[in-house]
This record gives structure tokens, C-alpha cells and sequence, in this order.
């Protein structure tokens, strides 16, 4: 088995089921308007329990990156150093994520980025991962 | 505030000399515990007689009930067990505890025990969904929203967490490479450590292997088996121990998050807060240290908890790094036994090694790396990824 999906849970489907639709979308806290991620059944900043699933823009920011150049796992094994990073949206929430489509040389902290629907690392499920808004250079 | 004399000390000491990782290990994690716990008792001059208190992690027999299954094997009867769940902070989390356990007459004698070897590996099926300290069952957030996506182990969140120091401060490969240096040549001086006879310059740790940019091969720990333990004991019985003691003036934990993807600000180790609470109780400033025992599986780890306890100001730790002498004979005594960098990484014990070090280093028991009039130690701990964090100051006796 290569990677690892997923281990999805009811609290969170509406993520996935966006993703899905090559969409994005997140808690936002009814009460006090934070917005919520990881799902969760209460807003972490003010232990509300009204929470929205609400549609984001998912252009973001590069908040930091690195090459796995040696597998993170043997079940990653199978990837030739990805690019692992955190890209930060517009609404602050800060994503764990992949950059596609760049060499590390392109790379700078607070870059542009936008979302790509990854439908090919796992069956059945898609994830968001993010390569530079802007093409490189010819 | 109390005086140095009415704070429960660290009164002893054993070590494990590190083993390579590959070598197998002939006795159970129980069975160590019981020697480490013995060797500990003998070198501060107490008996198992003395003890009424234990804690300890790193027992693979049982997946609970540590205290007690140690206890039991011993044969003592104690008035406090505990097991801390904080990582690589564990070692420095089960002092502050047994100190306060101590200070409030729950317990005279406390042994903290870390047996350093490693979890038993799941085999076939099981085993590839073994992501060490990441938790791959349903209703994790790392099943969900980290491991797919490839966020598991320690190499990559260190290293975003030093490509995002890199972007915001002043960041030097060289400044890092030469504080690896640096404790190589306090390994060099330590018959125990793993690296003891392995010279190494600043172009070697440049030159090793990329793991995660921008973290080198070198800047990383060197896993291998070994094992602490040490004494902890208040009142009347430390005056009946061998040593000079270190008495645990100032003490402060903290935790953040799990994994640091989820920080509110990745470059604010909770560290920070513990620190403080540390230097406020002992009613003593960072300059007041004759030393540091600083957790440093990662050189990022130290660069940031150097800022986080206000050794330097923060976004100065490269200037800090390039600038000062981290010998033992150097202006900033730093992992005097070669840290984890030198000493090796002995699983959960490798916390132990730094409160050993700092011990050892105030109780004046460290031969040539010995630091010259060492009343004042600081240790810290660091669990998960900049996660849980624990420190510790220690004060000499008169």
C-alpha cells in the first residue's frame, strides 16, 4: 500500500465532500466568527458549538516548505522528494499540504499560491495541494 | 521564594555509555529499570530503603501501569508513581514533578527513571501504519489532515519550522554547523559518548547529506540505546547523600499543540513561558547560568530555545551561534557532555542525559569538561516538535 489516505470521520466529511467538487470549505464559529480547522464539533477560540461550513477562496501564501529527500516513511517511499509545506489562506488558517509543479529553487516564504484538486495520491478521495500562482519564467 | 537548601535536589545519577542502535539488547526494559534504579540509589549513598517514589517511562512490558509494575518488581511500597507523557521532555517533567511531590511531603526519595531503548516494531500489515509518534487511528487529526499528505516524523516539521526562522531572521548554515562543532568537542572530552573519538569540522557538517532543507545529516541526532536515571530527595535526607546536591530552584512547563503545522506561531515555542516561570520561582535571570543543558535533537531546536529562554534576543540566535564559545571552557558552557548531537539520542531517555549533565556538572563530577565553578545550571526538555516543553534550574549546595 503506498501513503496513506485518509481516516475520515462524520465531523469532517463536508471537507472532503468539497474537495470532492474541487471546492473548499470550513467551519466558521456562529458566535464569534473564527474561522475553524482541523473540523472540530466547537469553535477552539471561544468553545461555541454553532459552527457553518462555509465556502473559502483557497488562494493562500507559502508559510514555510523543505524537501523530504529521504522518505518520511517506507510508506512514502514510493514519492521522490516531495515538497512538504504549510500555506496559509487569506482567512489565516494555516493548511499542511504538497507544492506541485516547482523546484525548490522557485520557492520563497509569503509566495503566491494556488490550489490544485489532487485526485491521483489516493482513490476515492481529493486532496488540496498548491503550486506557485504565478508560472515560472520561460 | 525558597532557598536553594529547602528545594528538593537531584542527590544522584546513572548513565548508560550509548549503545550502537543496530546492537540488540539482551535485557528486558524492566529488568534496566530495576539496574538503573539501583545504580542511581548507589551512587547518591541511598538504598532501595529510601525510596518512596517513582517515575518512569521507557518500561515496554506493559502499555500501562508503569509505576506500579516497577514498584512491584523492586519490592517497594511507594506514596508517588507517575508516568509524564511529554516526549523527549519526560526526563526534566518527571523532576519539576517529583520535586513538587516532595516540597508537599508526598515522598523523600524519588527515582526518575528513563530506560532508552525503543518500542517493540509492529510487523506485516500493522506495521506500515506505524508512524512512530504520529497517530494514524480513527479520530486522530494526523490520520486526516498530515500523514496523507506525507506530515509524519521529526525531520520535516524541524525543518519548516527552520525554513520559516530562515525567512523571517538572520539564518547561517555555518552558524549552525559550528555549533555542532562545538559540542563534538565537548563529546571528544566524554569517554561515554558515541562520537568520542570522531574529530569533525564545520565543512563536514556542510557537507554531510540533505535530509530536509535546510537541515544537514549532522544536524541531526544519532539514535542509539542507552538509559538514564537520577535521585531526587528533599529534607533531611539529602544531608546523608554522597554529592554535592543540585537543588531544583525554578522549574516551568508548557505545552502548545502536537504538531507544530497547527502553532499559532511556529517561531514561539512554549519553551518560552516555561522558562520564564523557571527564572521567576528561582528569582534568577538567564545571565545568572554558569551553563546550559539545552534538549537538541535538531540544531533549529537550539537556536530557537536559546531565543525562547532569553539567552539571546530573539531573531539573534545566528549572530549568538557564530559569536560565542560553547566548550566547557568556553563563555557559554553549552551540552557539556556533547549533547544528543554528540552524546547519541537514546530514545525517550535522551531528555535524561541533559538533566544527568546538569547535575553532574553542579555536583563538580565531570573531570575535563568540567565547568569551572558551576553553581547554576539550566536544562531544558522538548517533547514531539517544539511541542512540550520543560525547564529546569538547578543550584548548587553550599
Amino acid at each position: 500500500m503506498q501513503g496513506a489516505p485518509p481516516v475520515v470521520d462524520e465531523i469532517s466529511r463536508p471537507w472532503w465532500d468539497a474537495l470532492s467538487r474541487h471546492e473548499v470549505a470550513m467551519q466558521r464559529c456562529s458566535d464569534c466568527a473564527s474561522w475553524v480547522f482541523y473540523p472540530r464539533p466547537f469553535c477552539p477560540s471561544c468553545g461555541g458549538r454553532s459552527l457553518t461550513w462555509t465556502p473559502v477562496d483557497a488562494v493562500a501564501t507559502l508559510y514555510s516548505w523543505t524537501v523530504a529527500r529521504v522518505p518520511v516513511s517506507k510508506a512514502f517511499a514510493h514519492l521522490e522528494e516531495p515538497v512538504l509545506a504549510i500555506a496559509e489562506l487569506a482567512n489565516g488558517v494555516r493548511l499542511p499540504t504538497v507544492i506541485q509543479d516547482a523546484q525548490p529553487e522557485q520557492l520563497s516564504v509569503g509566495m503566491a499560491l494556488k490550489p490544485v484538486f489532487d485526485e491521483t495520491a489516493y482513490e476515492g478521495f481529493t486532496l488540496l495541494y498548491f503550486r506557485p500562482a504565478q508560472p515560472e519564467p520561460a | 521564594m525558597r532557598e536553594p537548601a529547602q528545594c528538593a535536589a537531584i542527590v544522584g545519577a546513572a548513565e548508560y555509555k550509548p549503545r550502537r542502535f543496530s546492537e540488540e539488547i539482551a535485557e528486558s526494559s524492566l529488568e534496566q529499570a530495576a539496574d538503573l534504579a539501583l545504580l542511581a540509589l548507589d551512587d547518591a549513598g541511598l538504598t532501595l530503603a529510601d525510596v518512596d517514589g517513582i517515575a518512569v517511562r521507557g518500561v515496554y512490558v506493559s502499555q500501562q501501569f508503569l509505576p506500579a509494575t516497577l514498584a512491584e518488581y523492586l519490592g517497594v511500597r511507594i506514596r508517588f508513581g507517575d508516568a509524564p507523557d511529554l516526549g523527549g521532555a519526560t526526563a526534566a517533567g518527571m523532576v519539576w514533578r517529583s520535586a513538587s511531590a516532595i516540597e508537599r511531603e508526598l515522598a523523600s526519595v524519588v527515582l526518575c527513571i528513563y530506560p532508552g531503548n525503543f518500542p517493540p516494531r509492529r510487523s506485516g500489515e500493522e506495521g506500515w501504519r506505524d508512524f512512530g509518534a504520529s497517530s494514524y487511528l480513527p479520530g486522530s487529526p494526523q490520520a486526516q489532515f498530515e500523514i496523507p499528505y506525507g506530515h509524519l516524523g521529526q525531520n520535516v516539521p524541524y525543518a519548516l519550522i527552520a525554513q520559516r526562522y530562515a525567512a523571517m531572521h538572520e539564518y547561517d548554515p555555518r552558524a549552525m554547523a559550528r555549533l555542532v562543532v562545538h559540542q563534538r568537542r565537548n563529546a571528544n572530552l566524554n569517554p561515554d559518548a558515541i562520537f568520542h573519538d570522531k574529530l569533525l569540522t564545520e565543512d563536514d557538517v556542510l557537507a554531510s547529506p540533505m535530509i530536509a532543507d535546510p537541515l544537514h545529516m549532522l544536524e541531526i541526532v544519532r539514535p542509539v540505546k542507552g538509559g538514564a536515571a537520577v535521585v531526587v530527595a528533599g529534607g533531611d535526607v539529602v544531608a546523608r547523600t554522597r554529592h554535592r546536591p543540585a537543588h531544583i530552584t525554578g522549574f516551568g512547563e508548557a505545552v502548545a499543540h502536537k504538531s507544530p503545522q497547527w502553532a499559532d506561531d511556529m517561531l514561539d515555542p512554549p519553551l518560552r513561558q516555561a522558562a520564564a516561570t523557571a527564572f521567576a520561582m528561582a528569582d534568577l535571570t538567564p545571565t545568572d547560568m554558569d551553563g546550559a543543558q539545552i534538549y537538541d535533537c535538531y540544531t533549529i531546536a537550539v537556536l530557537m530555545a536559546l531565543e525562547a529562554v532569553g539567552f539571546c534576543e530573539k531573531g539573534s540566535g545566528t549572530q549568538f551561534l557564530r559569536s560565542r564559545d560553547f566548550t566547557h571552557a568556553g563563555d557559554f558552557p553549552l551540552n557539556t557532555n556533547g549533547g544528543q548531537l554528540g552524546f547519541g539520542q537514546a530514545g525517550g531517555a535522551g531528555g535524561m542525559t541533559h538533566v544527568v549533565e546538569g547535575y553532574r556538572q553542579v555536583a563538580g563530577r565531570c573531570g575535563p569538561r568540567q565547568v569551572d565553578n558551576c553553581d547554576t545550571m539550566f536544562v531544558s526538555g522538548n517533547g514531539g516538535i517544539m511541542s512540550e516543553q520543560v525547564a529546569l534550574i538547578l543550584q548548587g549546595g553550599p
